[in-house]
């Protein structure tokens, strides 16, 4: 929709520049036509002022005779004016073409076409929500401080990723700091309070926070969260090269995949950005097992214009595809990429994944599976 | 949507200025006619895409589309729709793009009401006006983006300032727009004659509506600007030689000197090189007073250190326009001829000495302004420079321009009749020092500045009332002769007139509330009675009211003069619970002889420990309200005086008409 008006608003500005081709009767307005106009109304006012006595006769004279002056001095000057509107057309055409050129190239840079708008009235069902939200955290809240031994620490935890999750920083700081001080606190604790107080403080590390981070390596020193805020800190400080070292460190102790390497990954490659280290992925630490795409993929696919998302959806089917090539006992796997394909309209592709996992299905797999009716279905759907 | 339809509008609009900058140009020193009226279509082009981008901004506004950067750091749900729109240009972004906005309709309005113009000039212009939108235009797009966008939106919006949600300021910051911005036309039109190489009496003719036009929209916007400081912020000041002010209040000054040395130019040939200097410093002042406002600058000189990259590149923008114009200036003004002589004695003297004074106290504003920026950034020293700076410095200068001021209409051209203008004026001054003897004498008491400033503005009051009756003969002939005079004299002189006389209003207006202000800051409980001016003022206690989006403690006060019930004033302290802020809502009670202003506030707590205890703050302002009626002559004024017909001529349809009578001469 945004590229249509895109498009007729680049045709609109195109008829700005190219106007002037099609103007049949072009008004030429030189020297010669409106100066002496200019002057012959001074002329006239003087006549006007002498007649009404506001000046004398002598001083209207002496006026006019100058103004005279004027006249023939402006004619002397004068020069003669082209009339010919033949010439420099093929320049008007170019300019045209460079104007919606130009903004286009600049929107392709800087334009966000993929973000939708919402107008705040149309976002009734998201606050409904909030307020749900709120509704319940609240409930938890008079429930957890009514409680005679001062609540469950499962319950507080719940409370406090609660309010992390509706963005109350501070709430949430309060309940993860009451929860440190409890006997059962661990290093996650700590880290959720450091992450809890950094946020509130828009991403800045506070010394409060830096201790927070300090109690929760020392009691885990293996835990991710508490590494990563580590190198936040001292990143934030200067000591950029420790705090790479501290996250490939961190990362290299990890024998199986986990969802948080992807954050420690990407954390180091900014932090390794302006230090000229490689670019690093999870590949270089463990075996990376089958997925789809992740969180963070999802975002980098949101800001992307239509055309790119396309093209990176399609690189991240054709890598799903090559990996079940080398690991075909897979079956979500056959299942997720025979749904891309479907996605994409690919029905041809559709129907061989599709096919591989009734395949898997029927040899590895126990005849009651529910799936296999589904994956029935979906090749019958997609024959049709 | 909205949004990004609007971003690529501003970036359309760039392409077209980009265009505009360099085609019509090259027409023009080409002799190319298509290239020169490629100006015309692209000018209507450019307004037509900027306005779009604006029209989707305030939209974004309108419904709260906090998916826009912009409208969630500066707008609010619960705003009223009215403070939405105005939120449009409340910010840095927005502001900027308004200001974009109104420098394409001047070029735009050039663009098709300048029929008069010569194609070569017009092309000049219009060419160098895209210059200074190539600039404004790319600031925008690339360092302060009013469409950046976030996603997902925040729940609701920043900010809800309760301060701005006054409709005086409302329209305050476009009509000031449009008065800086304005002058950028005659700007560009004194760079396009110094490149032509051409500045005469029609020159002049062309600049004079354009210049005008400007000069009306800033004295509207200056005294909007000064009402609502007067109304809203609750101290009973109209003035404060803010920098802010002072930004706005430069370009006013020099403008105004501008519009009167282009008088000369063309009526005379003459002060050419000056009028052009005049046009290029005015507009640099615009420029300067946005950079100013806009770098943050004032907050402090390290707050621009914090985001210099908006900083420089405007800094870049000014040193290059400023800079570069005046350059071309010095290269190419020396080789202007001469224009006509004068004697000291004459109109042009009075405007010459007009135009220094003005330019003087321009310098001196500018140097009050600047002066502690400078030393903040070059020493680290905080000093402000405050009202009594500027009312030594200013104060004094202003008066002989009011003196001549009242004499100078008198004079003729070239060479005036001292002895005759004497004896048409002397009545006036005899009466307005009688006049002036006679407040002394009901007064009693007041600074002496007071009483030769009034002493002035009578004067200038009574001698322009009785040079417009000169002018049309009142003392002599029947009334009906009278009213044919009335009509048959140029509405410029019916505007100078009346620009002329509201000045001295307005004076009034500022001896008045300065000289005579009374002010009452007091402790006050139920029942406590204040003596202000004549006039006793009983609190009858405060309570709580509840308003759209506001929570306010209203005052009671009954006012009354020797026994007889006079009126009944609701002073208000606001409280706006999303912005956690407060504000003054004063209650006046305006008569033309005077305000009397209250304004309640809490007391600090360890002065009064209960909360039934009030600070009120009551003042007797005599005369304020001419200063606006003032303000409002002065607008009228201009108004009429653009309306002259005279502005319009040489417009070639005339030409074709009278072509025979030039072919006889």
């Amino acid at each position: 929709m945004i590229w249509a008006f895109v498009f007729t608003l680049s045709l609109i500005s195109i008829s700005f520049v190219v106007a002037p081709l099609f103007w049949k009767k072009l008004r030429v307005v030189g020297d010669a036509e409106v100066t002496p106009a200019i002057f012959r109304d001074q002329l006239e006012e003087v006549e006007r002022d002498r007649k009404s006595g506001l000046i004398s006769d002598d001083e209207a004279s002496a006026a006019e005779l100058e103004i005279k002056r004027r006249i023939l001095s402006a004619a002397r000057k004068r020069k003669r004016q082209s009339t010919d509107l033949s010439k420099g057309k093929k320049t008007l055409v170019v300019c045209a073409l460079f104007t919606p050129l130009m903004a286009l190239v600049y929107y392709q840079i800087s334009g966000a076409p993929a973000v939708p708008s919402v107008a705040f009235a149309d976002r009734q069902a998201e606050r409904e929500q909030a307020r749900q939200t709120a509704k319940l955290t609240d409930q938890l809240l008079n429930k957890l401080n009514s409680a005679p031994d001062g609540g469950p620490t499962e319950g507080w935890l719940l409370l406090g990723r609660a309010y992390m999750s509706s963005g109350l920083f501070e709430e949430a700081a309060g309940v993860f700091e009451k929860l440190s001080t409890r006997a059962d606190s661990n290093s996650a604790t700590w880290s959720m309070l450091a992450e809890a107080l950094i946020r509130l403080d828009n991403g800045v590390v506070t010394p409060k926070a830096e201790n927070a981070i300090s109690r929760s390596m020392a009691l885990d020193s293996l835990n991710p969260a508490a590494a990563y805020y580590k190198a936040l800190a001292l990143a934030q400080t200067g000591r950029e090269v420790e705090a790479h070292r501290l996250l490939v460190q961190r990362l290299k102790l990890s024998e199986t995949y986990a969802p948080w390497m992807d954050s420690l990954v990407r954390q180091a490659n900014s932090i390794g950005k302006s230090l000229g280290k490689p670019e690093l992925d999870v590949s270089n630490f463990v075996d990376l097992p089958m997925r789809g795409p992740t969180a963070a993929d999802v975002v980098a696919a949101q800001e992307m214009s239509a055309e790119d998302r396309t093209q990176f959806i399609r690189s991240m089917v054709e890598g799903l595809a090559a990996r079940l090539e080398d690991q075909p006992d897979d079956l979500e796997g056959w299942l997720r990429l025979a749904n891309a394909y479907k996605v994409l309209d690919e029905r041809a592709r559709a129907v061989m994944a599709y096919e591989r996992a009734d395949e898997l299905i029927r040899n590895k797999f126990s005849s009651d599976d529910p799936r296999r009716q589904n994956i029935k279905d979906s090749i019958s759907e997609l024959k049709e | 949507m909205a949004p990004e339809i609007g971003h690529f509008s501003l970036a359309l609009g760039l392409a077209l200025a980009i265009i505009q900058s360099i085609v019509p140009m090259l027409g023009a020193s080409k002799g190319n006619l298509l290239w020169m009226h490629s100006a015309r279509s692209l000018a209507l082009g450019q307004v037509a895409f900027v306005t779009l981008a604006f029209l989707a901004l305030m939209y974004s506004f309108i419904v709260s589309d906090f998916t826009v950067r912009n409208v969630a750091e500066n707008s609010h749900s619960l705003k009223p729709v009215l403070y939405k729109v105005a939120g449009t240009w409340g910010s840095h972004e927005g502001s900027l793009l308004l200001w974009v906005l109104i420098l394409t309709v001047f070029g735009a309005a050039v663009s098709l009401f300048g029929r008069n113009i010569p194609d070569e000039l017009k092309a000049r212009t219009l060419s160098v006006q895209a210059w200074i939108s190539v600039g404004f235009l790319s600031f925008l797009l690339l360092t302060s983006n009013p469409f950046e966008r976030i996603f997902p939106p925040p729940a609701d919006g920043n900010d809800l300032n309760p301060l701005l949600q006054d409709l005086g300021l409302a329209l305050h910051p476009p009509l000031l727009y449009f008065g800086y911005v304005g002058f950028s036309i005659v700007f560009s039109f004194a760079v396009a004659a110094l490149l032509e190489g051409r500045i005469d009496a029609a020159w002049a003719r062309w600049v004079r509506p354009w210049t005008l036009a400007a000069w009306i929209s800033l004295t509207a916007g200056i005294a909007l600007g000064s009402w609502w400081a007067y109304y809203e912020l609750g101290w009973g000041g109209w003035w404060f030689w803010d920098p802010v002010e002072n930004v706005s209040f430069m370009p006013w000054l020099l403008g105004t000197a501008l519009l009167h040395s282009a008088i000369v130019t063309e009526k005379r040939d003459a002060f050419k090189s000056w009028t052009i200097l005049l046009s290029i410093l005015t507009f640099s002042l615009s420029l300067l007073g946005t950079f100013i406002v806009r770098s943050g600058l004032l907050t402090s000189v390290h707050a621009f250190a914090v985001d210099p990259e908006r900083g420089l590149y405007i800094l870049a923008l000014l040193a290059i326009s400023i800079g570069g114009s005046l350059l071309l200036y010095a290269w190419r003004a020396p080789n202007m001829e001469a224009g006509g002589v004068f004697k000291p004695i004459s109109r042009e003297s009075a405007l010459l000495l007009n135009n220094l004074i003005l330019a003087a106290s321009t310098g001196i504003v500018l140097f009050g302004t600047l002066y502690p920026l400078f030393l903040e950034a070059v020493s680290g020293e905080k000093i402000s420079v405050g009202p009594p700076f500027f009312n030594n410095a200013f104060i004094p200068m202003m008066l002989p321009l009011i003196l001549v001021m009242g004499v100078g209409p008198y004079f003729s051209w070239k060479r005036a009749d001292l002895a005759g203008v004497y004896q048409r004026i002397k009545y006036i001054a005899v009466l307005s020092m009688l006049g002036t003897l006679l407040i002394w004498y009901l007064v009693k008491g007041g600074p002496a500045l007071a009483y030769v400033s009034l002493l002035l503005a009578t004067w200038l009051l009574g001698a322009t009332v009785h040079e417009w009756l000169n002018r049309v003969r009142f003392y002599d002939g029947s009334f009906s002769d009278f009213v044919r005079r009335v009509q048959g004299l140029p509405r410029s002189a019916h505007g100078m007139t009346l620009a002329h006389a509201g000045l001295a209003v307005a004076m009034f207006g500022f001896i008045g509330s300065s000289a005579w202000k009374s002010e009452e800051v007091v402790f006050v409980e139920r029942g406590s009675v204040v003596e202000i001016a004549g006039f006793q003022v009983t609190f009858n206690g405060a309570n709580q009211v509840r308003g759209p989006n506001y929570i306010a403690n209203r005052g009671t006060l009954v006012v009354q003069r020797n026994g007889l019930h006079v009126t009944t004033l609701y002073p208000e302290r606001r409280f706006y619970p999303a912005a956690q802020s407060s504000t003054t809502e004063s209650a006046i009670r305006s008569t033309l002889a005077g305000d009397l202003y209250a304004s309640i506030a809490e007391p600090a707590s360890e002065q009064a420990g209960n909360s039934e205890v009030w600070t009120l703050r009551i003042l007797y302002e005599p005369l304020v309200n001419f200063i606006w009626l003032g303000s409002l002559l002065l607008v009228l004024g201009g108004c009429i005086s653009l309306t002259d017909r005279r502005l319009r001529v040489g417009a070639p349809k005339r030409v074709q008409n009278k072509k025979t009578v030039v072919a006889a001469e």
